[in-house]
C-alpha cells in the first residue's frame, strides 16, 4: 500500500499571497524540519513549517490482539490493544479494525487532532488538538483511542480509515517515526520564485530535494498526442502576437465523472475544492507541474470552432466567480465561434465550464504572453492560481507536456474517447546550451571543484554535461526556462555544493581617500548631536512651486519633493515645545530637491531649530562652525526681504554669510510666547570652507586686558560692519577678539536707536599691553564710531 | 581634672556629634586645635599625682590618635558656600538619530574594508532604477502602487543599487564603491513599512573578483557590526542584477540560534541581499564579462537598527521623539 505522504508545502506567491500547498513529498515526518532546512539552503527560503501529523504527538504503535462487539451499542467495539509494554481495552467506532492489526494508538496524556466527524470534507486544521483522556463509552470504560488518520492529521477518515501499518513494525513506537512525512507547510517568500516557475510546483520541489538528498527522481513525461483532425474541432490563433501556441483535444462520453480519492485527497490537502473529474485534473495537474489546462463544456460551444483573440470593445463574461466582467481589445480570450468563454489565463466562464452533467468536453492548454495576461488581471483585478503562473511564462515544452497528461488522465480516468486533437503555433523547444571551462568557474566562485563534481551536481539537477574540463557542453533541461547564462549554472553549482562550504578570502580593493565633503558631515552630526536631537523628516511636503519637483501619485497630498526642510524643522519644534520640551532643539543633514528647466537639483542641507532667542540659537551655530574650523566671528547675518523665501512668511529672516559666500538663511518665528529659531546651510559651501587639516600657530604668552563699551546707535546700524571697523581701528592688530556683542532692550531707548555693548579684548604677541596704552586704542575707537557711526558712547 | 573617665567621655561626646553631622572641621578645631579641648586637658597632666601621671598620660596619647583619626576620615567641608550634593542638573542637550548613525558605521567598516563613497541622486531615471538591474519592463515593482514617479517620469529611486550604472560608466574599474541613503517605496506605512527609509549598497568591480571574496569581505563586516563572535550564513535568493545571488542571515543575537519572537522562531535573521553582477550588467556598458567580476550587496538600513535595538516598530524612527532617540547609540 502507498502510505500518503503529508508534507505541504506552503508557496506563498508574491503579489497575491496565495497559499500553494505541496503534500506529496517522500520524507519522514520527524525529517520535515531537516528537509524544510535543505531548501532553505540550498534553493529557495523557507518562511515556515509546520507538520500537521505532529500537531498529534504522544501516539504510538499498538497490535490488536482482541475485537469484542460492545454489548449496548451496535456500531462499537471493544478492543485489546498490545502496546508493548500494556496490555489496554479501547471501545472504538474504527470500521476496518481486526486482531493482529497494528494501529496507531492514543494512551491518556496523548494529543490529537479534534475532527468534526459529521463533515468528512471539512479541512484539516492542525492548530486544533484534544488531549486523550480515559473515558466510559455506553457503560464499558476505554483507555485510550485507537486514531484515525484524520485525528493524525494524516489524511481523511473517509477515503483511508485507520492507518494500519505492516506487520513487522514494532510496538510502542512513536509513529511520527514511522509515517511519512505529515503535512509540512512550508512557505516561502516571492523572491524565491519569481525567477523559477518550476519551483511553483510538487515536481519541482520533488527534484530539488532529490538532487539535495542523493535520491533518484524521474519526472512524468508524456508526448503530445498526434493530431486526430476531426470535422468536429477547428483550432485557430487570431491574437498571433499574443499567444504562439495553442492546443485543443475532444473527448467524449465520458462516464466517471468523479475524480478518484487519491486525487480528491490531494486537492483537499492543497485547499483546492473538488469539482468533478476533468476539472480536478486540471487542478491536479497545476499543482504537480506548475503547469495549466482549462477544459470546457463541449455542449456549451457555439459551433466546433476554438480560438484565441483579443476581446471586442466592450465584451462581457460572467465568470465562475459569479462576476461579470466588461472586457477590452487588449485582454485575450478564448472564444467559439460566437462568444469568449474564458479570459485567457486566468478565469473561465461560468456557462462553458464543465459540470457533473458534462459528457464531452474539450481540454486546451496554451502559450501566452506573460505581459498582456498581467495587464488584465491587473486592470481587472483578479488573480488566480493561473494568472499567477500564467504570468511566470509557460514554455511551449511545458504547455505540451501537461496538455498530453491531461488528455491522458481525463480519458483514463474517465472511459471517454478521444475524439479530435488540434493545434496552432509553434510546438518547437527551445534547447539551451551552455559551454563551460571547469577552470573559470573555480576562479569565479574561489572554489577548486574538479569535474566529477561539477558533472554529478549537473547531472542531478536534469542537466546534461559533455566534453573535456576545458570545454563541457551544457544542455539545460526544458523545465530550466530560467537558465541563459553561464553565471547561471554557476549559481546551480554553487548552490548545490552549499554557498556556505565555498572558503571566504578577503580581496585588496582600490579605496580612496574621504572626501572634504563626507568629513563636513561627520563633523556636523557630530557637533551637533552634543546640544541638538538629529531628527529624520519627510522629503514629501504639501507645499510646492514651479520650481519643485512634482510626484505624479503622491501619498496624500504631500505631492512635494521638499525644496527645504525649515518648516517641517519648525513644525518638529512647536509640536516638541507644546508636549513640554522648553528648550527644544534639533537637526537634520538632509537633501533639497529642486527642478532647473530639464534638470533635477539634488543639494544637501544642514537645517537646525532651536527653541531659544536668536543670540543663543546663533551661539549654537557657532559651536558647531566651530568644530568645522570656520571660526563664527567672521560670520555675517544680513536681513533679507521676505519676498525672498516664496513659500513661507516667517518673523524674521536673515542670510548667512562669510564674506561674499552666502551659506544659509536664519528664520525665526513666534510661537506660544518662545522664539524658535532656525538654520539652513548649503553643506557643499561649509565643506568648501571647513578646515580639516589644521596647523599648530604659536599663540601669544602675553596677558590680555578686557575692556567693555557701550553706546548708541541708529536702530538700522549693521553691528557686524562695526565689529570688522574696531577691529581694524586697533594698530598693529593688537585686538584679539570681540567675543560678546550685546544689546540692551529698554523703553528708556528711543526707538530709533540701540543700546548695545560690546567686550573688546586686547593682546600683544610681543609684549604686555600696559592700561595707557589700551585706553589710548579705545580713544581711537570710540572716536572713530562717534565719527563714521554717531554713536552716543556713555 | 584630667583623668581615664574624662578622656573616655571625650571621645563618647565626639562620636556622638560626629553622628549628629557637626560639622567635622569644626570639631577638629574645637577639640585637636591648638587651644581645643584636648589640649588643655593635658596642660592639667602637669598637676597631677605623679604616680598615675603616664598611666594618664599614655591613655591621652592614644585618645588623641583615635580623635585625630575619627575626624580625620570624615569629609572635607567646603570652605566656600557651595553644597556640592547637588545632582546633575538637566540641561538643554541633543541625541544622534539611529539610521543616519546607522549609515555613518556601515561607511566607517565598508570604507575600511576598501570602499569609497559615491554619491548618486534619489530622483532617477527609470533607465538606472530598473533598466540597468535587468529589472523587466513589465514587473510590477515598476507599476504605481509600488515606486514613485515624478510628473518628468523620473522616479524616486526605490533602492540604492540605482548607483551601480552610475558607478561603472563613469568609474574606470577597478572601483569599490558604496552609498547609504534614502530611498522611496508608494507603500502604505504600517509597523514594517514606511513610504521613504534608507538603503546602503556596496558594489565593487576588479578582474578576479571571486563569491569567496564576497562571502570573507561580507563576514569580516558582519562581525565589525553585530560582534566577533557573529555566525552568519549564505543562502541562494533571486535579484535580476546577481548571478549567483544570495541573502545573508546572522544567527540571532537573542537567542543565539535556538528561535524567539525577535527572529520568528527561525534561530537567524536575514540582514541583507548579495551577489555577483550579472555578466549582462558589464555587456550593457560594454565590459567584458569574462574579465571583470563585480561583487554587490543592499541592505535596509532601519532594518539593521530594528535589530540591533530590538525595535518592533519601524515608525517609531520617524517620530523624532526625544525620549525614543536617547535610549539609543
Amino acid at each position: 500500500m502507498h502510505i500518503p505522504e503529508r508534507s505541504i508545502i506552503t508557496a506563498k506567491l508574491p503579489e497575491s499571497r496565495m497559499k500553494f500547498l505541496f503534500y506529496h513529498l517522500q520524507v519522514k515526518a520527524d525529517s520535515a524540519l531537516k528537509t524544510a532546512q535543505l531548501l532553505t539552503m540550498h534553493t529557495q527560503e523557507v518562511e515556515h513549517v509546520s507538520v500537521e501529523g505532529l500537531g498529534a504527538h504522544g501516539v504510538i504503535t499498538g497490535k490488536i490482539v482482541d475485537v469484542q462487539q460492545h454489548p449496548n451499542a451496535d456500531r462499537l467495539r471493544i478492543v485489546t490493544v498490545d502496546t508493548g509494554k500494556d496490555m489496554i481495552d479501547i471501545v472504538t467506532g474504527a470500521p476496518n479494525i481486526a486482531q493482529n492489526q497494528i494501529v496507531p494508538v492514543a494512551l491518556p496524556g496523548a494529543v490529537v487532532l479534534s475532527i468534526d466527524h459529521d463533515d468528512p470534507n471539512a479541512p484539516i486544521d492542525p492548530s486544533k488538538t484534544m488531549t486523550v483522556q480515559p473515558t466510559t463509552l455506553r457503560g464499558i470504560e476505554s483507555l485510550g483511542m485507537i486514531c484515525g488518520s484524520d485525528e493524525l492529521g494524516i489524511g481523511n477518515i473517509v477515503a483511508t480509515g485507520v492507518h494500519i501499518f505492516d506487520s513487522n513494525t514494532p510496538l510502542g513506537e512513536p509513529v511520527e517515526h514511522l509515517l511519512h512525512a505529515s503535512v509540512a507547510s512550508i512557505e516561502t517568500d516571492d523572491k524565491g520564485t519569481a525567477h523559477r516557475p518550476d519551483l511553483l510546483s510538487y515536481t519541482g520541489i520533488e527534484q530539488e530535494l532529490a538532487v539535495l538528498l542523493h535520491t533518484p527522481y524521474r519526472r512524468t513525461e508524456m508526448a503530445l498526442p498526434a493530431r486526430k483532425p476531426s470535422p468536429d474541432l477547428t483550432v485557430s490563433i487570431d491574437a498571433t502576437e499574443a499567444c504562439t501556441l495553442f492546443l485543443v483535444a475532444k473527448i467524449e462520453a465520458m462516464k466517471t465523472k468523479q475524480s478518484p480519492p487519491e486525487i480528491q485527497e490531494f486537492l483537499r490537502h492543497n485547499n483546492v475544492k473538488v469539482i468533478n473529474l476533468a476539472t480536478d485534473v486540471t487542478n491536479y495537474l497545476m499543482l504537480r507541474e506548475g503547469a495549466l489546462t482549462h477544459v470546457f463544456d463541449a455542449a456549451a460551444l457555439h459551433g466546433q470552432i476554438m480560438t484565441v483573440r483579443f476581446a471586442r470593445e466592450k465584451e462581457v463574461l460572467s465568470a465562475l466567480n459569479h462576476q461579470t466582467y466588461t472586457l477590452s481589445n487588449r485582454d485575450l480570450v478564448i472564444a467559439d465561434s460566437k462568444t469568449a468563454l474564458d479570459i485567457a489565463g486566468i478565469i473561465g466562464s461560468a456557462e462553458s465550464s464543465v459540470t457533473p452533467h458534462s459528457d464531452d468536453i474539450m481540454v486546451t492548454a496554451a502559450v501566452f504572453l506573460p505581459r498582456v495576461i498581467r495587464a488584465t488581471s491587473k486592470r481587472l483585478g483578479i488573480r488566480t492560481d493561473a494568472s499567477a503562473r500564467f504570468e511566470r511564462g509557460q514554455s511551449p515544452a511545458s504547455a505540451k507536456r501537461v496538455f498530453a497528461q491531461a488528455v491522458e488522465m481525463i480519458c483514463r480516468l474517465s472511459g471517454g474517447r478521444l475524439q479530435a486533437v488540434d493545434y496552432v503555433g509553434s510546438i518547437e523547444e527551445r534547447i539551451m546550451r551552455l559551454v563551460l571551462n571547469v577552470a573559470d568557474l573555480n576562479a569565479f566562485l574561489g572554489t577548486s571543484l574538479d569535474q566529477k563534481t561539477i558533472d554529478d551536481i549537473l547531472r542531478r539537477l536534469g542537466y546534461t554535461v559533455e566534453g573535456t574540463p576545458n570545454a563541457l557542453t551544457i544542455t539545460v533541461p526544458w523545465w530550466r526556462t530560467d537558465v541563459t547564462s553561464k553565471a547561471d549554472i554557476y549559481e546551480d553549482i554553487a548552490r548545490i555544493y552549499g554557498y556556505n562550504n565555498i572558503v571566504q578570502s578577503v580581496p585588496h580593493l582600490p579605496h580612496q581617500a574621504i572626501s572634504r565633503l563626507e568629513e563636513t558631515i561627520a563633523a556636523l552630526r557630530t557637533a551637533a548631536a552634543t546640544y541638538l536631537y538629529e531628527v529624520e523628516t519627510s522629503s514629501m511636503v504639501k507645499m510646492g512651486n514651479a520650481d519643485s519637483v512634482e510626484i505624479q501619485n503622491p501619498i496624500g497630498d504631500r505631492k512635494y519633493m521638499r525644496q527645504t526642510f525649515v518648516p517641517q524643522l519648525f513644525e518638529l519644534a512647536k509640536s516638541m515645545v507644546r508636549a513640554g520640551y522648553a528648550s527644544y532643539g534639533c537637526f537634520q543633514i538632509g537633501k533639497a530637491y529642486r527642478r532647473e528647466g530639464e534638470d533635477l537639483i539634488e543639494k544637501i542641507r544642514f537645517g537646525m531649530c532651536v527653541a531659544t532667542d536668536p543670540d543663543q540659537a546663533k551661539s549654537v551655530l557657532g559651536l558647531v562652525l566651530h568644530r568645522l574650523h570656520i571660526p563664527p566671528q567672521t560670520i555675517r547675518f544680513t536681513l533679507c526681504s521676505q519676498s525672498e523665501d516664496r513659500m513661507v512668511k516667517y518673523d524674521a529672516v536673515a542670510k548667512i554669510y562669510f564674506e561674499d559666500t552666502l551659506l544659509g538663511h536664519m528664520c525665526v518665528e513666534k510661537f506660544h510666547g518662545q522664539t524658535l529659531c532656525a538654520f539652513k546651510l548649503y553643506v557643499e559651501k561649509l565643506a568648501a570652507l571647513a578646515n580639516f587639516e589644521p596647523i599648530f600657530k604659536p599663540y601669544s604668552v602675553y596677558p590680555s586686558i578686557q575692556r567693555d563699551v557701550t553706546f548708541l546707535v541708529a536702530q538700522n546700524t549693521d553691528l557686524f560692519d562695526m565689529v570688522q571697523r574696531i577691529m581694524d581701528a586697533s594698530p598693529e592688530h593688537m585686538i584679539e577678539q570681540i567675543p560678546h556683542v550685546t544689546r540692551y532692550y529698554g523703553s528708556e531707548i528711543p526707538s530709533s536707536q540701540k543700546s548695545i555693548t560690546m567686550t573688546i579684548v586686547f593682546r600683544s604677541n610681543q609684549r604686555t599691553l600696559t592700561d595707557t596704552e589700551v585706553n589710548g586704542i579705545m580713544k581711537t575707537i570710540t572716536q572713530m564710531l562717534k565719527k563714521d557711526f554717531e554713536a552716543i558712547i556713555k | 581634672m584630667i583623668s581615664i573617665e574624662s578622656l573616655n567621655m571625650l571621645m563618647v561626646q565626639t562620636k556622638t556629634r560626629i553622628k549628629a553631622g557637626e560639622s567635622i572641621s569644626g570639631l577638629r578645631n574645637e577639640i585637636l586645635g591648638r587651644q581645643g579641648t584636648l589640649a588643655s586637658m593635658l596642660k592639667q597632666l602637669a598637676m597631677i599625682d605623679p604616680k598615675i601621671r603616664s598611666t594618664i598620660g599614655a591613655h591621652a596619647n592614644g585618645i588623641k590618635r583615635e580623635l585625630e583619626k575619627m575626624l580625620s576620615e570624615s569629609v572635607i567641608e567646603p570652605r566656600i558656600d557651595v553644597d556640592l550634593t547637588v545632582p546633575i542638573q538637566a540641561r538643554a542637550h541633543g541625541h544622534e538619530h539611529p539610521v543616519p548613525h546607522m549609515i555613518a558605521e556601515l561607511y566607517t567598516i565598508f570604507g575600511n574594508l576598501g570602499f569609497s563613497r559615491f554619491e548618486t541622486p534619489e530622483i532617477e531615471s527609470e533607465e538606472h532604477n530598473f533598466d540597468a538591474l535587468l529589472v523587466p519592463k513589465d514587473h510590477p515593482a515598476r507599476d504605481m502602487q509600488d515606486t514613485f514617479w515624478t510628473t518628468s517620469g523620473a522616479v524616486l529611486r526605490t533602492h540604492t543599487t540605482a548607483f551601480q550604472k552610475r558607478a561603472i560608466s563613469g568609474l574606470k574599474p577597478p572601483f569599490a564603491v558604496m552609498q547609504g541613503g534614502k530611498i522611496y517605496r508608494a507603500e502604505a506605512e504600517d509597523a514594517t513599512h514606511l513610504a521613504e527609509f534608507h538603503h546602503f549598497d556596496c558594489f565593487a568591480v576588479a578582474p578576479g573578483l571571486t563569491f569567496g571574496d564576497l562571502r570573507g569581505l561580507l563576514f569580516e563586516a558582519m562581525r565589525q557590526l553585530f560582534g566577533e563572535t557573529t555566525d552568519i550564513r549564505f543562502r541562494p535568493a533571486y535579484f535580476p542584477f546577481v548571478e549567483p545571488g544570495a541573502e545573508l542571515d546572522i544567527k540571532c543575537p537573542h537567542c543565539h540560534g535556538i528561535g524567539c519572537r525577535a527572529c520568528a522562531s527561525k534561530g537567524w535573521l536575514e540582514v541583507l541581499g548579495c551577489g555577483m553582477t550579472h555578466p549582462d550588467i558589464f555587456k550593457n556598458v560594454g565590459l567584458d564579462p569574462n574579465q571583470y567580476q563585480g561583487l554587490a550587496w543592499g541592505m535596509g538600513v532601519e532594518r539593521l537598527v530594528m535589530l540591533k535595538y530590538q525595535i518592533n516598530d519601524i515608525r517609531d524612527l520617524t517620530k523624532n521623539n526625544p525620549r525614543f532617540l536617547e535610549q539609543l547609540i
